[in-house]
Protein backbone atom coordinates (compact mmCIF):
# COMPACT_ATOMS: atom_id res chain seq x y z
CA UNK A 1 0.00 0.00 0.00
CA UNK A 2 2.43 2.17 0.76
CA UNK A 3 4.96 1.43 -2.00
CA UNK A 4 1.98 1.83 -4.68
CA UNK A 5 1.47 5.43 -2.81
CA UNK A 6 4.65 6.31 -3.18
CA UNK A 7 5.02 4.85 -6.53
CA UNK A 8 1.74 7.13 -7.46
CA UNK A 9 3.46 9.63 -5.60
CA UNK A 10 6.08 10.15 -7.73
CA UNK A 11 4.09 10.15 -10.81
CA UNK A 12 1.45 12.74 -9.05
CA UNK A 13 4.57 15.21 -8.19
CA UNK A 14 5.49 14.90 -11.38
CA UNK A 15 2.50 15.91 -12.62
CA UNK A 16 2.44 18.76 -10.43
CA UNK A 17 3.71 20.93 -13.58
CA UNK A 18 6.36 21.21 -15.21
CA UNK A 19 9.22 23.56 -16.37
CA UNK A 20 12.05 23.88 -16.02
CA UNK A 21 16.01 25.59 -15.00
CA UNK A 22 17.20 27.80 -17.34
CA UNK A 23 20.81 28.18 -16.87
CA UNK A 24 21.77 31.27 -18.75
CA UNK A 25 23.39 30.13 -21.50
CA UNK A 26 26.96 28.32 -20.20
CA UNK A 27 29.32 27.28 -22.34
CA UNK A 28 29.11 24.02 -22.52
CA UNK A 29 32.62 22.24 -22.76
CA UNK A 30 32.27 18.57 -21.85
CA UNK A 31 31.98 16.37 -24.13
CA UNK A 32 28.69 14.16 -24.52
CA UNK A 33 29.63 10.38 -22.97
CA UNK A 34 28.75 6.86 -24.64
CA UNK A 35 26.84 5.18 -22.77
CA UNK A 36 25.95 1.36 -23.15
CA UNK A 37 22.63 -0.21 -21.58
CA UNK A 38 22.56 -3.89 -22.61
CA UNK A 39 22.87 -3.78 -26.23
CA UNK A 40 22.86 -0.23 -26.93
CA UNK A 41 24.67 2.65 -27.11
CA UNK A 42 23.97 6.05 -27.27
CA UNK A 43 25.70 9.57 -26.95
CA UNK A 44 24.22 11.67 -23.50
CA UNK A 45 25.04 14.90 -22.64
CA UNK A 46 27.06 15.77 -19.26
CA UNK A 47 24.09 17.55 -18.27
CA UNK A 48 21.99 14.55 -18.00
CA UNK A 49 21.91 12.93 -14.87
CA UNK A 50 19.92 9.03 -14.62
CA UNK A 51 17.63 8.90 -12.00
CA UNK A 52 17.18 5.53 -9.91
CA UNK A 53 15.63 2.69 -10.69
CA UNK A 54 12.39 3.22 -8.13
CA UNK A 55 11.54 6.64 -9.44
CA UNK A 56 11.86 6.30 -13.11
CA UNK A 57 9.89 3.20 -13.02
CA UNK A 58 7.36 5.33 -11.38
CA UNK A 59 7.42 7.81 -13.33
CA UNK A 60 7.89 6.07 -16.62
CA UNK A 61 7.20 2.50 -16.52
CA UNK A 62 8.89 -0.27 -18.90
CA UNK A 63 11.79 2.63 -19.29
CA UNK A 64 15.26 1.08 -19.68
CA UNK A 65 16.93 4.22 -18.51
CA UNK A 66 14.93 7.74 -17.60
CA UNK A 67 17.16 11.08 -17.39
CA UNK A 68 16.69 14.27 -16.17
CA UNK A 69 18.53 17.89 -16.86
CA UNK A 70 16.27 20.17 -14.83
CA UNK A 71 14.54 17.67 -12.26
CA UNK A 72 11.95 14.93 -12.61
CA UNK A 73 9.03 16.96 -12.10
CA UNK A 74 10.60 19.09 -15.60
CA UNK A 75 11.79 17.59 -18.02
CA UNK A 76 12.30 13.37 -19.20
CA UNK A 77 14.28 11.74 -21.74
CA UNK A 78 13.09 7.90 -21.44
CA UNK A 79 14.74 5.50 -23.38
CA UNK A 80 12.78 1.93 -23.72
CA UNK A 81 15.40 -1.20 -25.17
CA UNK A 82 14.91 -4.45 -26.56
CA UNK A 83 11.07 -4.88 -25.33
CA UNK A 84 10.04 -7.70 -27.09
CA UNK A 85 6.85 -9.43 -28.32
CA UNK A 86 4.25 -9.99 -26.09
CA UNK A 87 5.96 -7.93 -23.26
CA UNK A 88 3.30 -5.19 -22.08
CA UNK A 89 3.55 -1.95 -23.72
CA UNK A 90 0.74 0.58 -21.61
CA UNK A 91 -2.19 -1.36 -21.73
CA UNK A 92 -1.84 -3.89 -24.77
CA UNK A 93 1.41 -6.67 -25.44
CA UNK A 94 4.43 -5.60 -27.76
CA UNK A 95 3.70 -6.91 -31.00
CA UNK A 96 6.53 -6.36 -33.88
CA UNK A 97 3.73 -5.71 -36.12
CA UNK A 98 2.48 -2.87 -34.01
CA UNK A 99 2.38 0.01 -36.33
CA UNK A 100 3.92 3.89 -35.57
CA UNK A 101 1.14 5.17 -34.43
CA UNK A 102 0.05 2.23 -32.42
CA UNK A 103 3.29 1.90 -30.53
CA UNK A 104 2.88 5.90 -29.93
CA UNK A 105 -0.45 5.14 -28.43
CA UNK A 106 1.24 2.35 -26.19
CA UNK A 107 3.79 4.90 -24.95
CA UNK A 108 1.34 7.36 -24.16
CA UNK A 109 -0.38 4.65 -22.15
CA UNK A 110 2.86 4.29 -20.31
CA UNK A 111 2.85 7.53 -19.29
CA UNK A 112 -0.65 8.15 -18.00
CA UNK A 113 -1.04 4.70 -16.23
CA UNK A 114 -0.55 6.15 -13.13
CA UNK A 115 -3.62 8.76 -13.78
CA UNK A 116 -2.00 11.69 -13.39
CA UNK A 117 -1.20 12.99 -16.66
CA UNK A 118 -4.28 13.53 -19.06
CA UNK A 119 -4.99 14.71 -22.99
CA UNK A 120 -1.95 12.60 -24.77
CA UNK A 121 -2.36 12.90 -28.11
CA UNK A 122 -0.53 12.55 -30.82
CA UNK A 123 0.81 15.23 -33.43
CA UNK A 124 2.86 14.69 -36.85
CA UNK A 125 4.07 11.15 -37.16
CA UNK A 126 6.98 10.53 -40.08
CA UNK A 127 9.16 7.94 -41.34
CA UNK A 128 12.90 8.32 -39.92
CA UNK A 129 15.96 6.21 -39.10
CA UNK A 130 16.55 5.46 -36.01
CA UNK A 131 19.20 3.33 -34.36
CA UNK A 132 20.47 2.90 -38.08
CA UNK A 133 17.05 1.37 -39.00
CA UNK A 134 13.77 2.41 -40.74
CA UNK A 135 11.75 3.96 -37.62
CA UNK A 136 9.54 6.95 -37.13
CA UNK A 137 9.68 10.56 -35.53
CA UNK A 138 7.00 12.07 -33.71
CA UNK A 139 5.33 14.42 -32.15
CA UNK A 140 2.88 14.41 -28.69
CA UNK A 141 1.61 16.46 -26.23
CA UNK A 142 -0.32 15.89 -22.76
CA UNK A 143 -1.44 18.06 -19.92
CA UNK A 144 0.06 17.57 -16.53
CA UNK A 145 -1.85 19.14 -14.05
CA UNK A 146 -3.03 21.84 -16.28
CA UNK A 147 0.05 22.80 -17.63
CA UNK A 148 0.76 21.89 -21.55
CA UNK A 149 3.41 19.76 -22.37
CA UNK A 150 5.56 18.70 -25.50
CA UNK A 151 7.49 16.09 -26.46
CA UNK A 152 9.19 14.07 -29.33
CA UNK A 153 9.29 10.44 -30.43
CA UNK A 154 11.95 8.11 -31.98
CA UNK A 155 11.21 4.33 -32.54
CA UNK A 156 12.14 1.47 -34.56
CA UNK A 157 11.59 -2.41 -34.45
CA UNK A 158 15.10 -4.26 -35.45
CA UNK A 159 14.69 -7.93 -35.02
CA UNK A 160 11.15 -7.88 -33.44
CA UNK A 161 12.48 -5.73 -30.53
CA UNK A 162 10.97 -2.07 -30.24
CA UNK A 163 13.61 0.67 -29.42
CA UNK A 164 12.47 4.22 -28.26
CA UNK A 165 13.42 6.89 -27.01
CA UNK A 166 11.22 10.13 -25.98
CA UNK A 167 12.15 13.31 -24.83
CA UNK A 168 9.14 15.31 -23.12
CA UNK A 169 9.19 19.02 -21.17
CA UNK A 170 7.03 22.01 -20.43
CA UNK A 171 5.89 23.20 -24.02
CA UNK A 172 7.16 26.83 -23.13
CA UNK A 173 10.48 27.60 -23.18
CA UNK A 174 12.03 24.79 -21.73
CA UNK A 175 11.08 22.20 -24.51
CA UNK A 176 12.94 24.22 -26.82
CA UNK A 177 16.21 24.56 -24.76
CA UNK A 178 16.94 20.98 -24.13
CA UNK A 179 15.79 19.34 -27.45
CA UNK A 180 18.96 19.77 -29.41
CA UNK A 181 20.64 17.50 -26.59
CA UNK A 182 17.68 15.31 -26.41
CA UNK A 183 17.76 14.99 -30.37
CA UNK A 184 21.51 14.56 -29.95
CA UNK A 185 20.99 11.38 -27.89
CA UNK A 186 17.99 10.03 -29.74
CA UNK A 187 20.54 10.55 -33.40
CA UNK A 188 23.25 8.81 -31.87
CA UNK A 189 21.03 5.62 -30.67
CA UNK A 190 22.82 2.19 -32.11
CA UNK A 191 21.71 -1.50 -31.06
CA UNK A 192 24.73 -4.20 -31.52
CA UNK A 193 22.58 -6.87 -33.19
CA UNK A 194 24.40 -9.49 -32.17
CA UNK A 195 24.55 -9.00 -28.66
CA UNK A 196 22.17 -11.59 -27.24
CA UNK A 197 21.74 -9.73 -23.79
CA UNK A 198 18.66 -7.68 -23.05
CA UNK A 199 19.14 -3.95 -22.27
CA UNK A 200 16.40 -4.35 -19.48
CA UNK A 201 16.72 -3.12 -16.31
CA UNK A 202 21.17 -3.51 -17.53
CA UNK A 203 23.44 -1.26 -15.66
CA UNK A 204 24.52 1.60 -17.30
CA UNK A 205 28.43 1.54 -18.46
CA UNK A 206 30.53 4.53 -19.39
CA UNK A 207 32.49 3.81 -22.60
CA UNK A 208 35.48 5.70 -23.28
CA UNK B 1 -7.75 7.14 -8.66
CA UNK B 2 -9.00 9.85 -7.28
CA UNK B 3 -8.07 13.48 -7.21
CA UNK B 4 -7.82 12.97 -3.27
CA UNK B 5 -5.51 9.76 -3.28
CA UNK B 6 -3.43 11.51 -6.17
CA UNK B 7 -2.87 14.68 -4.10
CA UNK B 8 -2.39 12.59 -0.51
CA UNK B 9 -0.10 10.65 -1.99
CA UNK B 10 2.13 13.35 -3.79
CA UNK B 11 2.29 15.29 0.30
CA UNK B 12 3.63 11.82 0.93
CA UNK B 13 6.72 11.85 -1.20
CA UNK B 14 7.09 15.73 -0.86
CA UNK B 15 7.05 15.23 2.94
CA UNK B 16 10.06 12.82 2.50
CA UNK B 17 11.55 15.09 0.79
CA UNK B 18 10.92 18.06 2.21
CA UNK B 19 12.49 16.31 5.53
CA UNK B 20 15.65 15.20 4.28
CA UNK B 21 18.66 16.56 2.95
CA UNK B 22 20.58 19.50 4.44
CA UNK B 23 23.44 20.97 3.93
CA UNK B 24 22.50 22.76 0.77
CA UNK B 25 22.54 26.12 -0.17
CA UNK B 26 19.50 27.52 -0.64
CA UNK B 27 20.97 31.00 -2.19
CA UNK B 28 21.70 30.91 -5.82
CA UNK B 29 25.43 31.56 -6.73
CA UNK B 30 25.77 34.73 -6.67
CA UNK B 31 22.92 36.57 -4.82
CA UNK B 32 23.85 37.74 -1.77
CA UNK B 33 20.90 39.96 -0.41
CA UNK B 34 17.81 42.16 -1.87
CA UNK B 35 18.80 46.16 -1.39
CA UNK B 36 16.92 48.25 1.25
CA UNK B 37 13.25 49.04 0.19
CA UNK B 38 12.54 46.10 -2.47
CA UNK B 39 9.44 45.52 -3.24
CA UNK B 40 8.24 41.90 -3.62
CA UNK B 41 5.27 40.39 -5.01
CA UNK B 42 3.73 37.81 -3.11
CA UNK B 43 1.83 35.26 -5.19
CA UNK B 44 -1.17 33.97 -3.45
CA UNK B 45 -0.43 31.01 -1.13
CA UNK B 46 -1.11 27.79 -2.73
CA UNK B 47 -1.99 25.11 0.43
CA UNK B 48 -3.99 22.36 0.40
CA UNK B 49 -5.22 20.75 3.66
CA UNK B 50 -6.58 16.69 3.57
CA UNK B 51 -7.84 14.73 6.01
CA UNK B 52 -7.24 11.10 6.62
CA UNK B 53 -10.08 9.22 8.33
CA UNK B 54 -9.34 5.70 10.52
CA UNK B 55 -10.48 3.81 7.19
CA UNK B 56 -7.39 5.48 5.29
CA UNK B 57 -10.13 7.51 3.08
CA UNK B 58 -8.61 11.00 2.53
CA UNK B 59 -11.13 14.48 1.58
CA UNK B 60 -9.64 17.27 0.67
CA UNK B 61 -10.65 19.94 3.24
CA UNK B 62 -11.32 23.24 0.76
CA UNK B 63 -12.12 25.42 3.45
CA UNK B 64 -9.34 25.03 5.77
CA UNK B 65 -7.06 24.92 3.07
CA UNK B 66 -9.35 28.68 2.38
CA UNK B 67 -8.37 29.59 5.49
CA UNK B 68 -5.12 28.22 5.71
CA UNK B 69 -4.01 30.41 2.71
CA UNK B 70 -5.55 33.75 4.04
CA UNK B 71 -3.50 33.13 6.86
CA UNK B 72 -0.39 32.53 5.08
CA UNK B 73 -1.30 35.32 3.52
CA UNK B 74 -1.52 37.53 6.40
CA UNK B 75 1.21 36.41 8.66
CA UNK B 76 3.67 37.55 5.09
CA UNK B 77 1.91 40.49 4.81
CA UNK B 78 2.11 41.32 8.77
CA UNK B 79 5.85 41.45 8.39
CA UNK B 80 5.64 45.02 5.73
CA UNK B 81 5.89 46.68 9.16
CA UNK B 82 8.83 45.07 10.51
CA UNK B 83 10.84 44.05 7.70
CA UNK B 84 13.09 46.47 5.23
CA UNK B 85 11.11 45.15 2.24
CA UNK B 86 7.77 46.01 0.94
CA UNK B 87 5.34 43.16 0.39
CA UNK B 88 2.41 43.69 -2.39
CA UNK B 89 0.27 41.28 -3.77
CA UNK B 90 -1.80 41.13 -7.14
CA UNK B 91 -5.17 43.10 -7.85
CA UNK B 92 -8.35 41.36 -7.72
CA UNK B 93 -8.55 38.41 -10.35
CA UNK B 94 -4.68 39.06 -11.89
CA UNK B 95 -3.23 36.20 -10.34
CA UNK B 96 -5.59 33.87 -12.74
CA UNK B 97 -3.99 35.09 -15.32
CA UNK B 98 -0.43 33.41 -13.74
CA UNK B 99 -1.77 30.30 -13.54
CA UNK B 100 0.91 28.60 -15.69
CA UNK B 101 3.11 30.43 -14.04
CA UNK B 102 2.30 28.55 -10.78
CA UNK B 103 2.02 24.86 -12.25
CA UNK B 104 5.91 25.90 -13.23
CA UNK B 105 6.84 26.82 -10.22
CA UNK B 106 5.31 24.32 -8.66
CA UNK B 107 7.26 21.77 -10.35
CA UNK B 108 10.51 23.82 -10.07
CA UNK B 109 9.09 23.96 -6.05
CA UNK B 110 9.21 19.81 -6.41
CA UNK B 111 12.26 19.74 -8.44
CA UNK B 112 14.03 21.78 -5.93
CA UNK B 113 13.26 19.82 -2.95
CA UNK B 114 13.60 16.38 -4.31
CA UNK B 115 16.87 16.68 -6.14
CA UNK B 116 18.61 19.78 -3.99
CA UNK B 117 17.40 19.44 -0.34
CA UNK B 118 16.61 15.37 -0.86
CA UNK B 119 18.49 12.06 -0.87
CA UNK B 120 22.38 13.21 -1.99
CA UNK B 121 21.97 10.41 -4.75
CA UNK B 122 19.51 12.87 -6.23
CA UNK B 123 21.46 15.39 -6.64
CA UNK B 124 21.53 16.56 -10.51
CA UNK B 125 24.94 16.55 -12.86
CA UNK B 126 23.94 19.69 -14.55
CA UNK B 127 23.44 21.94 -11.21
CA UNK B 128 26.63 21.03 -9.42
CA UNK B 129 25.35 21.48 -6.13
CA UNK B 130 24.12 24.71 -6.96
CA UNK B 131 20.71 26.24 -6.24
CA UNK B 132 20.16 26.75 -10.18
CA UNK B 133 16.82 26.81 -11.66
CA UNK B 134 14.39 29.03 -13.09
CA UNK B 135 10.99 29.58 -13.78
CA UNK B 136 11.97 30.69 -17.27
CA UNK B 137 12.00 35.10 -17.70
CA UNK B 138 8.79 34.73 -20.09
CA UNK B 139 6.32 33.25 -17.41
CA UNK B 140 7.76 35.88 -14.87
CA UNK B 141 8.43 39.11 -16.19
CA UNK B 142 4.77 39.80 -16.53
CA UNK B 143 4.82 40.36 -13.14
CA UNK B 144 7.19 43.37 -13.03
CA UNK B 145 3.63 45.44 -14.16
CA UNK B 146 3.01 45.22 -10.21
CA UNK B 147 6.42 47.09 -9.83
CA UNK B 148 7.99 44.52 -7.81
CA UNK B 149 11.36 43.54 -9.00
CA UNK B 150 11.04 40.06 -7.00
CA UNK B 151 8.31 37.42 -5.77
CA UNK B 152 7.29 35.05 -3.34
CA UNK B 153 5.73 31.55 -3.58
CA UNK B 154 4.70 29.51 -0.81
CA UNK B 155 3.54 25.66 -1.02
CA UNK B 156 1.60 24.13 1.75
CA UNK B 157 0.69 20.55 1.59
CA UNK B 158 -1.05 19.22 4.78
CA UNK B 159 -2.66 15.45 5.41
CA UNK B 160 -4.14 16.02 8.85
CA UNK B 161 -5.82 12.70 11.09
CA UNK B 162 -8.88 12.60 12.14
CA UNK B 163 -9.30 12.33 15.69
CA UNK B 164 -10.63 9.27 15.21
CA UNK B 165 -7.27 7.74 13.38
CA UNK B 166 -5.21 9.55 16.08
CA UNK B 167 -6.94 7.87 19.01
CA UNK B 168 -6.20 4.56 16.87
CA UNK B 169 -2.69 5.34 16.29
CA UNK B 170 -2.47 6.31 19.92
CA UNK B 171 -3.69 2.87 21.17
CA UNK B 172 -1.59 1.17 18.70
CA UNK B 173 1.13 2.83 19.44
CA UNK B 174 0.98 2.56 23.72
CA UNK B 175 0.40 -1.03 22.66
CA UNK B 176 3.23 -2.01 20.59
CA UNK B 177 5.46 -0.14 23.22
CA UNK B 178 4.28 -1.81 25.88
CA UNK B 179 4.94 -5.19 23.67
CA UNK B 180 8.44 -3.86 23.61
CA UNK B 181 8.91 -3.39 26.96
CA UNK B 182 7.65 -6.83 27.65
CA UNK B 183 10.05 -7.99 25.24
CA UNK B 184 12.94 -6.75 26.86
CA UNK B 185 11.81 -7.51 30.38
CA UNK B 186 11.26 -11.18 29.63
CA UNK B 187 14.31 -11.08 27.01
CA UNK B 188 11.67 -13.09 24.68
CA UNK B 189 12.33 -10.87 21.15
CA UNK B 190 9.24 -13.09 20.08
CA UNK B 191 7.24 -11.14 22.19
CA UNK B 192 8.27 -7.44 20.47
CA UNK B 193 5.59 -6.11 18.32
CA UNK B 194 5.68 -7.50 14.72
CA UNK B 195 4.90 -5.26 11.40
CA UNK B 196 4.57 -1.59 11.39
CA UNK B 197 2.89 0.48 14.05
CA UNK B 198 -0.25 1.88 12.51
CA UNK B 199 0.26 5.54 11.97
CA UNK B 200 -1.50 8.50 12.19
CA UNK B 201 -0.86 9.40 8.68
CA UNK B 202 -0.07 12.89 9.58
CA UNK B 203 2.04 14.12 6.39
CA UNK B 204 2.96 17.92 5.85
CA UNK B 205 5.44 20.09 3.77
CA UNK B 206 6.00 23.57 3.48
CA UNK B 207 8.31 25.38 0.96
CA UNK B 208 9.23 28.94 -0.22
CA UNK B 209 11.01 30.93 -2.89
CA UNK B 210 11.85 34.00 -4.12
CA UNK B 211 12.30 34.54 -8.02
CA UNK B 212 13.80 37.31 -9.57
CA UNK B 213 11.27 38.79 -12.18
CA UNK B 214 13.38 39.74 -14.94
CA UNK B 215 15.14 36.53 -15.03
CA UNK B 216 12.60 33.68 -13.69
CA UNK B 217 15.84 32.62 -11.26
CA UNK B 218 15.19 31.50 -8.16
CA UNK B 219 17.16 33.20 -5.86
CA UNK B 220 16.57 31.74 -2.89
CA UNK B 221 14.51 28.63 -1.83
CA UNK B 222 13.30 28.11 2.04
CA UNK B 223 15.22 24.76 3.99
CA UNK B 224 12.62 21.27 4.50
CA UNK B 225 10.62 23.04 7.30
CA UNK B 226 11.60 21.47 10.55
CA UNK B 227 9.10 19.80 13.48
CA UNK B 228 7.27 22.71 15.28
CA UNK B 229 8.70 23.73 18.47
CA UNK B 230 6.65 21.13 20.36
CA UNK B 231 7.50 18.14 17.90
CA UNK B 232 4.78 18.10 15.93
CA UNK B 233 3.52 19.42 12.28
CA UNK B 234 2.10 23.05 12.36
CA UNK B 235 -1.91 23.82 12.37
CA UNK B 236 -2.09 25.75 9.61
CA UNK B 237 -6.01 26.20 10.06
CA UNK B 238 -4.53 28.10 13.44
CA UNK B 239 -3.50 31.77 12.78
CA UNK B 240 -0.34 31.05 15.69
CA UNK B 241 0.99 28.22 14.34
CA UNK B 242 0.90 29.56 10.69
CA UNK B 243 3.06 32.85 11.96
CA UNK B 244 5.53 30.05 14.08
CA UNK B 245 5.63 28.13 10.28
CA UNK B 246 6.51 31.12 8.48
CA UNK B 247 8.72 32.13 11.19
CA UNK B 248 10.96 29.04 10.45
CA UNK B 249 10.56 29.23 6.79
CA UNK B 250 12.05 33.00 6.35
CA UNK B 251 14.86 32.09 8.39
CA UNK B 252 17.72 32.59 6.70
CA UNK B 253 15.26 34.51 3.95
CA UNK B 254 18.00 37.26 2.16
CA UNK B 255 16.41 40.37 3.35
CA UNK B 256 18.39 43.98 3.36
Amino acid sequence: MMRSALTCALAATIGIASCSSVDTEKPRTEKPRQIRVGAITYLLDPAYTRLGLPQSKALVPEASAVYTIDGFSLDLLTIHASIREGRALGTRPFSAAMSPNEIADAYGALLTKEGFIGSYRIGKIEKATFAGAPGFRYEFSLVRRGLAMTGLGYGAVIDKKLYHVAYLAPMKYSFEKNLPLAEATAKSFQVRRSAKESARAAPEEELE
Amino acid sequence: MKRSTLQAASLVVATLVSTTGHGQSNIASGFDRLADGTKIVLMRPSVAILQIDASGKITPQPDWSRDAAGHVRQSMLARNGRSRVQIVELAGDDEAAFSDLRRIQGAVSAAIAYHHFGDSKERLKSKRGQLDWSVGPASAESLQKTGATYAVFIDVGDLRPTEGREAIAAAASAAAGLQMILAIVSLNPGLAPRGPVPSSGSQQYARAMLVELKSGRVLWASLPLPPSSYGGTYDFRQRNDVDDAMKVLFDGFPAP
